[in-house]
């Protein structure tokens, strides 16, 4: 979609949050974003003060993604900051501040909300056979179980393990994979454009993508069961 | 393939898959996207500490400018350790990245430029000086540098521009196509000519025009509960919802409306979507959503939305037409009358230039163009000032608004001849 001046009349309001202290927090200025019809100057400066708050954490972040897959998705990781905080401006109706908290989870919540825009950009890049707009992935962003803690389960630390022993294609193969996973595709069922393009980059057939992940995932149970009798299996 | 589900391991894969995307977003390889992982991220110290890169830095110091233009200054603060001063005032005003990179690749022709061409040095400046960073850019793929406001002193022969005649012969709609298809010799959108080939309407973007909502007995009570008046909220693809009131009142308002969405034909494909909102409460009263593949038939005849309410009651139809986006801009400027001046410049057969106001500030303020059309007449228009020594580029008129102030009376006879054509 070409960026249109299709400014969001003053729906879905965001809960009015008072600025504490003289300091707006991340959800007020969001707000702000929202009502850009409404007071444009205030709109971006609001634009202006995420970006400032935001922008080291996401560019530190993005760097620390995999470059194959930002290759692959032909951006580079400023390219994808920018993108995201871009989105963000265009959605930032979707954010849900969540409840009363304070500045300090406001903004790791931001981040969270900027970290899911910048993953599905990346899905919908991935996803895109040729240059075209359309971002399903982004199109279904939302702050659902954006509070969930992260499974403090003693396999966790066995998988990350597991997934160094790996070769470097399978591991590719899961990190792409995991992807979509998190952004919607509970199943693990890849694209097939993405199948395709990890086909195409490892001097494959889309269905060898699909052996390389289940011999990988095998490989992984096996490493975990070794570990003991309960690590095996997954829930 | 090891695709059988009696595979044991593979009955669990959905579960082991969802701890990897776990392990992965621990260790680092995923983006966090819930608080805890973003703590996690933060104890980690993953913030980047050193220089930004240009083209964040970019990003914000194309908002300096215009911060100091405005003379604003944030007024909120931001976290000590997250942001360097310097950021704070670049990033007063983000530009979209499609508009950062166009003023990259911008800047990169001036690089060339002035590396080649110690005489230009004067010309340079002065492009410099009118593609001022933090203006809205509302170009296409194609746009181009647009010429300075032309050297007064120097006389210059008239550049001639000539209406494109834009009806392919495997046209399938309007009056000027020599064989419509059945029904589709007239189109209720206005159109005169409609190809027939999907490449051909799927490479350009068109803009949304909506009609009011002819409100069913439904749609009218659902109208009443509502205050007596309703919204209409449409978007194509990802776009932003784009509202205007469902009923408008004739002697205030016009009954079409174009909405502030430019849509591809991809973005038809992933969803034409209709909300009819109350304008209170914004709740949604009422929806239709359906892919659309653009064709002639589309084009020629429009799209009848027909939303319903969660009940599955009808509510009304609402006429929608996609219409031509493109112009070709020949100057933009902060003064109507240097436009004026520069239009002087040129001689129109069968076309009529307008001065359109534009959200955009300083020298982008004002623009002199040609259109709408489609993009294949622009880009042909386009064609006819580049090769006889102007500069022009096609913009899709995202930031032009209110209506624009057409320069000429157009001559008769040249309008008689178009006619006739």
């Amino acid at each position: 979609m070409n960026a249109a001046p299709a400014l969001p009349l003053p729906m879905r309001d965001s809960p009015s949050l008072m600025p504490r202290q003289g300091r707006l927090s991340d959800a007020e200025l969001l707000a702000r974003v929202v009502r850009a019809e409404l007071d444009p100057g205030a709109a971006h400066r609001a634009q202006g003060e995420l970006y400032a708050r935001h922008v080291r954490y996401l560019y530190g972040v993005v760097l620390r993604q995999s470059q194959q897959l930002l290759r692959a998705a032909g951006m580079s990781a400023e390219d994808l900051v920018q993108e995201t905080f871009q989105r963000a401006f265009e959605r930032a109706h979707t954010f849900d501040p969540g409840g009363d908290f304070s500045d300090e989870r406001l903004g790791r919540r931001t981040r969270a909300w900027l970290g899911r825009i910048a993953e599905r950009l990346l899905a919908d890049a991935l996803a895109r056979s040729r240059e075209v707009p359309a971002t399903p992935y982004l199109e279904r962003l939302t702050c659902e179980s954006i509070d969930e803690p992260v499974p403090a389960s003693p396999q966790l630390a066995l998988v990350i393990a597991g997934l160094r022993q790996l070769s470097e294609r399978e591991q590719d193969v899961l990190r792409v994979t995991a992807l979509y996973h998190r952004v919607g595709e509970p199943h693990q069922r890849l694209p097939n454009a993405v199948s395709e393009q990890l086909a195409a980059r490892w001097d494959t057939t889309s269905e060898n993508v699909r052996a390389i992940r289940s011999r990988a995932l095998k490989k992984l149970r096996a490493i975990l069961t070794a570990q003991g009798p309960n690590l095996g299996e997954a829930t | 393939m090891t695709g059988s589900t009696k595979d044991p391991d593979l009955r669990q894969e959905p579960a082991l898959g969802a701890l990897v995307a776990d392990a992965l977003a621990e260790d680092g390889q995923l983006i966090p996207t819930t608080e805890s992982e973003v703590a996690r991220a933060e104890a980690a110290g993953v913030a980047f500490e050193g220089a930004l890169p240009e083209g964040l830095r970019e990003f914000g110091a194309a908002s300096r400018a215009s911060a100091d233009v405005e003379g604003r200054a944030s007024s909120a603060q931001a976290p000590s350790g997250e942001s360097s001063p310097d950021d704070e005032v670049a990033s007063r005003r983000v530009v979209p990245l499609e508009q950062t990179r166009a003023a990259h690749r911008g800047r990169l022709w001036l690089s060339h430029l002035a590396a080649g061409v110690v005489g230009a040095a004067a010309a340079t400046t002065l492009w410099l000086w009118r593609t001022e960073p933090g203006v809205p850019s509302t170009g296409t793929a194609a746009q181009e540098p647009v010429d300075g406001a032309g050297d007064a002193t120097r006389p210059e022969p008239k550049i001639s521009l000539a209406r494109v005649a834009d009806c392919p012969k495997d046209c399938c709609a309007g009056r000027q196509c020599a064989s419509p298809r059945e029904t589709l010799e007239v189109c209720s959108s206005g159109r005169a000519c409609v190809a027939c080939s999907f490449e051909t309407l799927a490479a350009s973007r068109y803009r949304i025009r909506v009609g009011p909502l002819a409100a069913t007995p439904a749609g009218d009570r659902a109208r009443e509960r509502a205050g007596g008046s309703l919204d209409m909220c449409i978007r194509v693809g990802s776009s932003d919802f784009a509202c205007v009131p469902s009923h408008r009142n004739r002697d205030r308002h016009e009954q079409w409306a174009d909405l502030g969405l430019v849509a591809t034909a991809e973005d038809l494909l992933a969803g034409f979507e209709l909300e009819l909102v109350s304008p209170g409460d914004r709740t949604v009263l009422g929806k239709w959503r359906q892919p659309v593949r653009i064709n002639s038939k589309l084009l020629c005849k429009g799209l009848a939305l027909k939303p319903v309410s969660e009940a599955g009651e009808a509510l009304g139809r609402v006429s929608v037409f996609l219409v031509d986006t493109y112009y070709v801009e020949l100057m933009r400027s902060d003064r109507v009358p240097a436009l004026l001046e520069h239009e002087k410049r040129f001689e129109f057969s069968g076309l009529s230039p307008a001065i359109f106001e534009t959200t955009g500030r300083g020298t982008a303020r004002f623009a002199l163009g040609l259109g709408p059309m489609s993009q294949a007449a622009a880009e042909s228009l386009r064609w006819q000032v580049l090769s006889k020594g102007g500069e022009a580029r096609v913009v899709i008129g995202a930031d032009y608004v209110g209506e624009p102030r057409h320069v000429n009376q157009p001559n008769p006879a040249v309008e008689r001849k178009a006619i006739d054509e």
